[in-house]
């Protein structure tokens, strides 16, 4: 079964090795928790300052989770020592979710899936299901590869090691306007591969409704 | 678009430090007996009580075999033609656990290995399931894929949706609780003056649930899903997200407050949620509501907590009885309805809570069925 998605408006950042201008400062006056923020933290908060919008229901993926604070935790234990609460109470999956809940008084649904290289066609299809049941909604994916031993892992050649798309969506019973092919992006996480065909295909998109079909 | 399913939990298969199969560990339950023990080797120099499976075999054997148990419970189920949802909020982490403490590098494992998404593409490719989707939203990770499972059938998406419900001790979770403190060493006694911490907990909790009405179901009524906003580790202190969550699940399952006769709480045993969900429960249901924690027993197992605690209760729609709240003696709440005994009665509809890092919150509402 399909669900159709009217596209209302999109952000996208990326940087091969940390995304330098994400506006913290701005996003986030708070000092004290600004510095708290993990790195995909601060990529969904600027994804979502860009698109402006703070309060809808949100579904967030990310495929790796909080890297630098898990191989932190890990590496104290091995060494020793003792665990950070910081590193820890930010190592789980949903961190993002959370701060973007915390930053943008946000008091309804937001989830996090992750699920490795499906991780952003389960952002779709988990926000095409919601979107039946919420006016609108964001949908973000983001991936902070970062850190120490990062190339102890990356075996797929991910040569961009922070990215992260947000699509404004609701639902809509238009006809679907863009169609995804499957495309691979060399050099991109696998986690972000659909997500960022959209993006690709809304920049080509000269007027008129963006709609996209998701098969649930 | 209108929901038009009804939702039913068909069947379930699980496993916790209480028991091997969900008849030992509702047996567990109603006797108060807590199946926490004192483990060492997860926090160094420290003997910590923990809730571990008892004669653990490898985690994924483990989960295996507890769907290979579900489908057998459920032999109308169609791998092929169902979603698996996965909630869990360590995935594989102790198999990184194991390569990086043992041979100081992740080089010898892949990151499909200790994934969160490790668990769907285990069970995913054993059994041929349609496709799979996995949540991780700390501890309320399995309330929070039974909440999208209820979205799927109640909009005649899929018809049948497995709900895997999975967390393993890790040295990593154990070792983050205990430095923040919210780790009791001693076992832990939700609702108690003397409350001082959670016991981390391992569990797999694998449901069936359909647009089938089939022999010894309960329905799913409805679910609600809130944020707190607040703080990263601690509820908000009014409860409003807990409230607010409550409030969604007896809303969608259109049911007044009233009507709720047993309130399967998150109650960890730290201080802040014990007090926090104690005032929000009176708040929203007054003292009528028998209220427990199942935690004292079967320890906290994280992700897992949310289909873990829905089968439990489950079993006590089906059997008409509500376990104790185990290891209470001076409720902080003197108003709830806390039984010290095993309580046979009429349960009708259910209300379970999962509260997690973040300000999480999720309830789901399970109701009886009776013939038409």
């Amino acid at each position: 079964m399909q669900i159709n998605l009217e596209i209302l408006s999109f952000a996208h950042v990326e940087d091969p090795e940390k995304c330098t201008t994400l506006n913290e400062k701005t996003v986030v006056s708070d000092m004290m928790l600004r510095r708290r923020l993990t790195r995909n933290a601060r990529i969904a908060l600027y994804l979502t300052d860009q698109i402006g919008d703070f309060s809808s229901p949100v579904v967030i993926g990310n495929a790796y989770g909080e890297v630098v604070e898990t191989f932190d935790i890990l590496r104290s234990i091995a060494a020793g020592e003792t665990v950070s609460p910081t590193a820890f109470q930010n190592s789980v999956h949903n961190t993002p979710a959370s701060y973007l809940s915390i930053v943008g008084q946000n008091k309804g649904y937001i989830t996090t899936v992750s699920d490795l290289y499906e991780t952003s066609a389960s952002v779709l299809k988990v926000g095409a299901v919601k979107s039946l049941k919420f006016e609108t909604l964001l949908l973000i994916v983001t991936d902070s590869i970062d850190f120490e031993r990062v190339s102890d892992l990356n075996r797929c050649d991910i040569a961009l090691k922070e990215c992260g798309i947000a699509l404004q969506v609701r639902h809509t019973t238009k006809k679907p306007t863009m169609r995804l092919s499957g495309k691979s992006y060399v050099g991109y996480s696998p986690s972000i591969w659909p997500m960022l065909e959209i993006v690709e295909k809304l920049r080509e998109t000269k007027s008129g409704p963006a709609v996209i079909a998701i098969e649930i | 678009m209108k929901s038009q399913n009804k939702v039913y939990l068909n069947a379930f298969s699980c496993v916790c430090a209480a028991g091997l199969n969900i008849e030992e560990i509702f047996e567990t339950l109603l006797r108060g007996e807590s199946a926490i023990t004192d483990q060492s080797g997860y926090v160094d120099g420290v003997i910590i009580p923990l809730g571990k499976i008892p004669g653990k075999q490898d985690f994924f054997e483990l989960l295996e075999e507890n769907v290979t148990s579900l489908l057998a419970k459920t032999p109308w189920l169609v791998p092929s033609e169902t979603i698996v949802l996965v909630g869990s909020s360590v995935g594989g982490m102790c198999r990184a656990e194991k390569k990086f403490f043992g041979e100081g590098s992740l080089t010898d494992i892949t990151v499909e290995e200790f994934s969160i998404r490790s668990i769907a593409d285990e069970v995913g490719q054993k059994f041929g399931f349609k496709s799979a989707l996995s949540f991780s939203t700390a501890c309320t990770s399995s309330s929070i894929a039974l909440d999208f499972a209820y979205d799927l059938i109640s909009h005649e998406l899929y018809k049948t949706v497995v709900v895997i419900g999975a967390d393993e001790l890790s040295r990593s979770a154990v070792n983050g609780f205990d430095r923040l403190g919210i780790a009791s060493h001693a076992p832990t006694r939700p609702f108690d003056v003397e409350r001082n911490g959670i016991n981390v907990a391992e569990g797999i909790a694998v449901l069936a649930l359909s647009s089938l009405k089939t022999p010894e179901c309960v329905e799913i009524m409805g679910c609600g899903v809130s944020s707190d906003a607040y703080n990263i580790t601690h509820p908000h202190p009014q409860g409003e997200g807990a409230m607010a969550a409550m409030s969604q699940a007896l809303a969608a399952a259109g049911l007044d407050a009233s009507s709720i006769d047993y309130i399967n709480a998150h109650g960890t045993g730290t201080v802040a949620n014990d007090e926090i969900e104690s005032a929000s429960i009176e708040k929203l249901f007054g003292s009528k509501p028998f209220v427990i924690s199942t935690k004292a027993v079967t320890g906290h197992t994280l992700g897992a907590c949310g289909a873990l605690e829905a089968a439990i209760s489950a079993m006590s729609i089906l059997n008409n009885v509500i376990p104790p709240c185990a290891n209470l003696s001076t409720p902080v709440n003197a108003t709830l309805n806390h039984p010290v005994e095993a309580t046979p009665c009429e349960v009708k509809y259910v209300l379970s809570n999962a509260f997690g890092f973040g300000g999480g919150n999720a309830a789901i509402i399970l109701g009886k069925i009776y013939a038409d």
